[in-house]
């Protein structure tokens, strides 16, 4: 069956086009135009219409033990949901994995990528997943607080023996790239250490968070893993700490890829009389001036959230201000985490601030191909609240209306009244659709070139593009129509991306005996078959870079 | 060979599904429940819930509620069982005998001494026993066992007394000797890292707060953790029944959206009270079941499963024997998966649940997971 999106206004800079052009889909994936006019079995008028590949999120925390410990920590905002829809961004977002499959649909989004699974959670993670409709998903498997690693780098393994490794986690836990998150912070705490930075030694290894960081970013870069290493810095929050963190990181990038993760919660100095200040132009700077690095933003919304994070340091200190007042923090075999409420709230000058610096990141790296569109879901805010950081972005009256309702003191240490650009709807498609798909390395999607899978999004242009990217007027996901006017219509199964690897042999019966040995644990259980997901078609696989 | 059967008499699968479905269908509110070892079946399970307009619960959820309750009301600091054998130098044991039922956990932590830390690798692991005054299966473990005599009714108190030790207040002995507790809440203080062991099923909401208050106090200055036990397959069914319903179980779907309420969803209290006027079950019990108090789908592991007075009555494989299953592995914090031990007929009682819900879906018209 031919279907032919007709007559919309189509946005993908993949190919670099930009312009009212008709698009046709066949057997699930986008084809060229017949030779024949009018041979499509089915058109969809898109006639005033935009349309874009299915948007792309890289970071949103929708999956696995850390997530699921948020739900049972937290069931009075799914019960919000059932109750008073709308009260809250996070209540909007309900509280299940069918949920999130169609609240994602809804605005046209149709992969998104889980960024902290633990090699233990694998199998729980991709459970969760495949409980997931409508959207394709993927995981990044956590590395860089676990024995093994910092065993192996203490011992001065060769880089082959470490590529082995990781390449072994990421085929077992059936992932898509690597995630080093305050590498050695969790085994420092352990031993407990309470404050810890880049050139800090993890006790009793004697290895520094440097020496992690690059030992990974080599490993995961030698054994041509798409994705560059995914990193989330050491002092995640810390004013004046946070900011140093990152520039250290990116300079230490050092020619080869690395991606920051939530760039913002680093953008923290220490100047006036709170101790809190913007760093937003200065991180801004060093990210145009190194063209290696890659980031997202992490943005602040207000309102009430959660925060999800394998950073069990951060999370324990970030207790005390849990609001409500609880929290759940893990000790486990490497990263560990920590689950604790967060309440932004718009009249807080830290919390307008951290909005403020957001937008700063978001609005002043200049390259859309390098700046990644996230709030780090749930930790800066609820993914239901995409559609109005759409408007922000795209829009400057909306900001100053934003700004106009933040405590006046907030505007002296901000340079955001000043900043005029607004994204393009191209820069938009570039953010959200073609650079994420090329930074994950899957070709297949994120542009609406011929042969793509045939996802596609079409928005119905409105001033409000709060109200265009808050409600697709169409999504196709695989060429079936899922979504109609902002309602799902279908709801498909999609599949976990996973790369496409294998783990040498000899690593695998070495890793039997170490998780044995050292943790009374099989390693066959850190490994995710396919058939216990009870999915017809769980995975797709992505072709490792050669 | 008969793997289905209505009112006692042989019929197809297809046949029994079908009935299954439509007894479902016409109940007011239906009740899920039984024994979900199998992770599988508890997501089909949630389907069947969510299309009948039912209420999901599991037979042994009352075990794990307070443990449920604390930590959503309150939280905690926890820690895996594979970090404890490394890491914890001293190991606090609450209760007569937490490791009952987790023996797998007992052997993973204690057969061999702690090797990662500073401090406290190369040294042998202090373990104290806070109950009544027996080593029983520590006579034998690796490491310094003491036992400190406490009643198994005052546990929640004697961990009220040595947080209020640890904090230098005044406080009475409670359950302890003169100075014991003072001494004790040292001990752990000076840990290189302190593990809290109990029985999660044996304390109530209160007591197991009091040790989270306690692993929360002692994290302002050293590092501790608590380890909850709770032997069976009960949490690891609560926790997939968070992701696919947004709760713990007890969770009811006739008004639409699910609501999940501890005591209105019991399931015990829904049949007595006749509440529910039908049932579907999972059981792995050899032997009979009375379940003629309501009209009831039966899926047995019983080798010989009819004439027990079910309605409806499926014959299933036993998960992980007779068929794969995915549970969820204490010693591993998390879910594995389990292959058969070897290939049969048997049935998944996860395929029968899925084609439950899958006719009850057609009655809804519903688009719902087609299996793409
Ligand atoms: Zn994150």
């Amino acid at each position: 069956m031919l279907t032919c999106l007709k007559g919309g206004h189509v946005v993908d800079p993949a190919n670099g086009i930009d312009e009212v052009r008709d698009i046709f889909i066949k057997d699930g994936k986008i084809v060229d135009a017949p030779a024949e006019a009018g041979s499509a079995n089915e058109t969809v008028d898109c006639s005033g219409m935009v349309v874009m590949a299915g948007a792309i999120d890289i970071h949103s925390h929708i999956a696995g033990g850390h997530v699921n410990t948020a739900r049972l920590l937290l069931p009075e905002w799914h019960r919000a949901f059932s109750a008073r829809p709308g009260e809250t961004a996070l209540s909007k977002v309900g509280w299940t994995t069918k949920e999130t499959g169609l609240r994602y649909a809804e605005m046209g989004f149709t992969t998104v990528v889980e960024p902290a699974m633990g090699p233990q959670a694998a199998l729980h993670a991709h459970l969760e997943l495949a409980d997931i409709p409508i959207i394709d998903k993927a995981t990044l498997v956590v590395l860089g607080n676990d024995d093994m690693l910092m065993s192996m780098i203490r011992d001065g393994e060769s880089d082959e023996a470490i590529a082995d490794y990781v390449l072994w986690t990421v085929d077992a836990s059936k992932a898509l790239g690597v995630k080093c998150i305050n590498a050695g912070g969790s085994a420092a705490f352990k031993e407990n250490v309470r404050s810890y930075a880049f050139d800090t030694e993890v006790p009793d290894y004697g290895v520094s968070s440097r020496q992690i960081l690059k030992t990974l970013q080599k490993a995961v870069t030698d054994a041509g893993i798409p994705h560059p290493l995914h990193v989330h810095c050491n002092n995640l929050g810390v004013p004046g700490a946070s900011a140093d963190a990152a520039e250290a990181t990116i300079r230490a990038s050092e020619g080869m890829p690395l991606h920051l993760a939530h760039i913002q919660f680093y953008g923290y100095g220490i100047e006036g009389r709170r101790g809190f200040s913007s760093k937003g132009e200065e991180l801004a700077r060093l990210i145009n001036e190194n063209p290696d690095v890659t980031v997202d933003i992490g943005q602040v919304m207000f309102g009430q959230t959660v925060t999800i994070s394998s950073d069990e340091m951060r999370q324990f200190a970030g207790r005390a201000q849990a609001s409500p007042g609880k929290s759940i923090i893990m000790d486990q075999e490497a990263n560990g985490g920590g689950v604790v409420p967060m309440n932004y709230k718009e009249k807080s000058f830290f919390n307008a601030l951290q909005w403020a610096i957001g937008l700063e990141l978001f609005l002043l790296i200049e390259d859309p191909s390098r700046v990644f569109f996230t709030t780090d879901h749930p930790n800066g805010a609820p993914f239901t609240t995409y559609p109005d950081i759409f408007a922000l972005l795209m829009d400057r009256n909306v900001r100053e209306k934003w700004i106009e309702a933040l405590p006046k003191s907030v505007k002296k240490w901000t340079s955001l009244p000043e900043i005029e650009r607004e994204y393009t709807l191209a820069e938009i498609a570039t953010m959200t659709r073609a650079a994420p798909a090329k930074l994950l390395g899957t070709r297949d999607r994120g542009h609406l070139g011929s042969g793509a899978t045939a996802d596609i999004s079409v928005y119905r242009p409105n001033d409000d593009k709060a109200k265009m990217f808050g409600a697709a007027a169409y999504l196709f996901k695989d060429g079936v129509k899922v979504v109609e006017n902002g309602a799902v219509v279908a709801k498909p199964y999609g599949r976990a991306l996973t790369l496409k690897t294998h783990s040498d042999a000899k690593m695998g019966s070495r890793l039997d005996r170490y998780f044995d040995e050292a943790y009374g644990l099989q390693s066959r259980w850190f490994k995710v078959e396919g058939s216990a997901l009870r999915r017809e078609t769980p995975f797709r696989e992505v072709p490792c870079l050669s | 060979m008969t793997t289905a059967w209505i009112d006692g008499q042989p019929v197809s699968s297809g046949e029994a599904i079908r009935e299954a479905a439509k007894l479902l269908s016409m109940s007011r509110l239906p009740l899920v429940t039984g024994r979900f070892d199998d992770i599988s079946a508890l997501r089909e399970a949630a389907r069947v819930a969510g299309f009948s307009g039912g209420v999901l619960d599991h037979s042994d959820l009352g075990r794990v509620a307070p443990l449920i309750e604390a930590l959503r009301d309150n939280g905690i600091i926890r820690i895996s069982p594979g970090e404890v054998r490394r890491r914890a130098d001293r190991v606090l044991v609450v209760g007569a005998d937490p490791f009952a039922g987790s023996e797998a956990v007992f052997e993973q932590i204690f057969a061999v001494d702690p090797d990662l830390g500073a401090k406290a690798k190369g040294g042998q692991r202090e373990i104290v026993l806070l109950g009544p005054d027996e080593p029983g299966r520590f006579s034998e473990v690796k490491g310094h066992v003491r036992t400190v005599g406490c009643p198994a009714d005052q546990l929640g108190d004697a961990i009220g007394v040595l947080r209020a030790g640890l904090g230098g207040k005044p406080f009475g002995d409670g359950p302890f000797e003169e100075g014991a507790a003072r001494a004790l809440a040292g001990w752990l203080k000076d840990a290189a890292f302190a593990a809290i062991v109990f029985d999660a099923t044996e304390l109530d909401a209160i007591s197991i707060e009091s040790v989270a208050g306690l692993v929360s106090d002692l994290n302002a200055e050293t590092r501790a953790s608590a380890l909850p036990l709770t032997a069976g397959s009960v949490y690891g069914a609560a926790e997939g029944a968070i992701w696919v319903t947004g709760f713990p179980l007890r969770t009811a779907f006739g008004r639409g959206d699910p609501e999940h309420d501890m005591m209105l969803n019991d399931g015990a209290w829904l049949i007595s009270s006749g509440e529910s006027d039908a049932r579907i079950m999972l059981s792995y019990d050899e032997t009979a079941l009375d379940v003629a108090d309501v009209p009831t789908i039966l899926l047995s592991t019983a080798e010989e499963p009819a004439g027990e007075g079910a309605r409806v009555i499926f014959k299933i494989g036993r998960p992980g024997v007779d068929h794969p299953m995915v549970h969820h592995e204490p010693r591993f914090g998390s879910f594995v998966s389990t292959p058969a031990e070897h290939h049969g007929m048997a049935t998944n009682a996860a395929d029968i649940l899925s084609a439950i819900a899958d006719q009850l879906g057609k009655a809804h018209h519903s688009n719902d997971e087609a299996r793409a």
